[in-house]
């Protein structure tokens, strides 16, 4: 089976799932953060010398084994805080950041393909700050506004963040494994597009370009994925199923 | 020249301020509490970073810093903001004072000790469990659930048993005993980590770029950082040597984790088989210097000035 994680109200992610499915990644299981967390008896084991598994039943008694999950495709953002709401106060954020903790690891130990992994700043992917943004795009090759950020003479001032200011257009470009993928842009934006993937080490990007200029304006580890359309998918199926 | 961020008084940066004084090595060091008085600011373009800070009306360019050690203190907790109102402009200053500073050498091209980006593998056990044994070295059998009857399982399989947070957020590790197995069904609630108790030698290991400091730790109690509170005495410490392999392992890890300087936390079995609990990304180092006289801030102090060689 193929895992698509992501929030109930991710129509990016349904959208790619029923595509996902029609192309032959079947049987796909959508989780929500919900279905997630109100499954039970979560076993997730690390045995002495490295090998690893993971197992939880959902609430309508279907269990999910990492033996049979052949690639997962994570839109997870984050645990939502309501799911420990019944939970006392002073252990909510204690119980939240264990159950970030535990999906970490476990997808992680999967043996198939996972875009995205996560890691300390998104479960989903690096949610990175707008200056390493700026960074990682100039090294990518891209154009960048100059990003400011200080304190100067004791006065703060808002960080001057690269922002969609006077971008008419925003064109969204998603970077697949080190791939960008746009069929109507130049080839050289693709590259850098898809360098920048590899550069922020992770596996499925979305690329914000200021659609007149080329310029760089953002990225994200959860893009809208309907922005690439079936050429995107073709990528995503490939990747997810082992045939990249 | 080297940045020294943090509280000047502080034994860790303290430390390494001696030992940079010893080696005539050009260092700045700024408190933290002086985030009203230090303009800072830096900028990236085209993938290049600049700035400047401002000490007592000098000006210093950030690109001539080559290293950082950063001991940053959570800016909330500062004297100087701790009872002002969230929305005050103080507090607002102090934390954009030290959001700046950080994102700042979280790109300079320049050593720093530590980023932070690399110490969220602390932020899950199990997560970090994996990098450890890529580089070969064991792992405590570990189950994470929220079933009671299979954390029972588990227990009764391996009869000594602890358990422990999942996240970064610090535990104290305990044996579980008849009143936890009396309220186990509690789990239901959140998952928690069990894992086998491991038989054997403690061994703190320090990595600093390429030095090894190993120091073994004598304690009866399940965990020697509360060794006191658990069994009434304080553990006792002392240096020692590990194999060059076992030293080369340690290096290793700690450069896969991206951490030049980390702290191992060891067991090693009257087998041999070499256990790693733990890799701390901001190891608390001066209690094993102090009680071992092992130079450790010496090599961070070199490990900063070698950053002059590679910039």
């Amino acid at each position: 089976m193929w895992l698509l994680l992501c929030a109930a109200d991710d129509v990016p992610a349904l959208w790619a799932a029923t595509r996902l499915t029609a192309r032959g990644l079947d049987p796909l299981v959508v989780l929500t953060p919900e279905l997630l967390h109100y499954s039970f008896r979560w076993e997730h084991r690390l045995h002495s010398h490295g090998a690893s598994s993971i197992s939880f039943t959902l609430a309508d008694g279907r269990r999910i084994d990492s033996a049979a999950i052949r690639g997962v495709l994570n839109r997870l953002p984050f645990v939502p805080p309501h799911i420990v709401g019944r939970l006392v106060a002073a252990d909510r954020q204690y119980a939240l950041q264990e159950w970030t903790a535990l999906h970490m690891s476990w997808l992680s130990s999967l043996r198939a393909p996972v875009l995205n992994l996560p890691v300390m700043e998104g479960l989903c992917g690096a949610w990175r700050h707008p200056s390493e943004w700026a960074w990682l795009a100039g090294e990518a090759g891209l154009t960048t506004e100059v990003y400011q950020q200080g304190v100067p003479g004791g006065t703060a001032f808002p960080h001057a963040a690269i922002t969609t200011r006077g971008a008419a257009m925003v064109r969204t470009v998603i970077a697949i494994d080190g791939q960008g993928i746009d069929e109507h842009l130049a080839e050289d934006l693709c590259d850098s597009c898809g360098r920048l993937g590899v550069l922020a080490k992770t596996r499925l990007l979305g690329v914000d370009l200021d659609a007149r200029t080329g310029a760089f304006i953002g990225a994200s580890p959860r893009p809208d994925l309907r922005e690439g359309g079936e050429p995107v998918i073709e990528a995503l199926f490939s990747s997810l199923s082992g045939r990249a | 020249m080297i940045l020294l961020l943090g509280i000047p008084t502080e034994s860790p940066l303290a430390l390494v301020r001696g030992r940079l004084d010893e080696l005539g090595a050009p260092y700045l060091l700024v408190s933290q509490r002086r985030f009203e008085d230090v303009p800072f600011r830096f900028q990236v373009s085209q993938g290049r970073v600049t700035g400047e800070l401002t000490v007592d009306g000098k000006r210093y360019a950030l690109e001539d810093f080559t290293a950082v050690y950063t001991r940053l203190m959570d800016h909330q907790s500062l004297p100087e903001v701790a009872n002002e109102p969230q929305e005050a402009p103080r507090r607002l200053l102090a934390r954009d004072w030290h959001d700046a500073v950080l994102r700042w050498y979280e790109i300079a091209p320049i050593r720093v000790v530590n980023r932070t980006a690399p110490m969220g593998s602390n932020s899950s056990k199990p997560f970090q469990a994996q990098a450890v044994t890529r580089r070969g070295f064991f792992t405590p059998e570990t189950l994470i659930t929220n079933d009671p009857e299979l954390a029972r399982a588990f227990i009764a399989e391996h009869r000594r048993v602890v358990f422990k947070s999942t996240s970064g957020i610090r535990s104290i590790v305990r044996e579980v005993d008849e009143d936890d197995l009396r309220r186990i069904d509690a789990i239901r609630s959140c998952p928690v980590q069990f894992q086998a108790y491991v038989e054997g030698r403690n061994v703190r290991v320090h990595t600093v770029g390429d030095e090894v400091f190993s120091t073994g730790i004598s304690t009866e109690a399940t965990d020697y950082r509360y060794a006191h509170r658990q069994h009434g005495e304080p553990a006792v410490l002392e240096a020692v040597e590990v194999s060059d392999d076992l030293a080369a392992q340690c290096r290793a890890l700690a450069r896969d984790l991206e951490l030049p300087f980390a702290g191992l936390d060891l067991k090693i079995t009257p087998a041999d088989e070499v256990y790693c609990f733990e890799v701390n990304p901001s190891p608390a180092y001066s209690y094993y210097e102090s009680h071992t006289g092992q130079p450790i801030s010496a090599a961070l102090a070199r490990y900063l000035v070698g950053g002059a060689s590679h910039s």
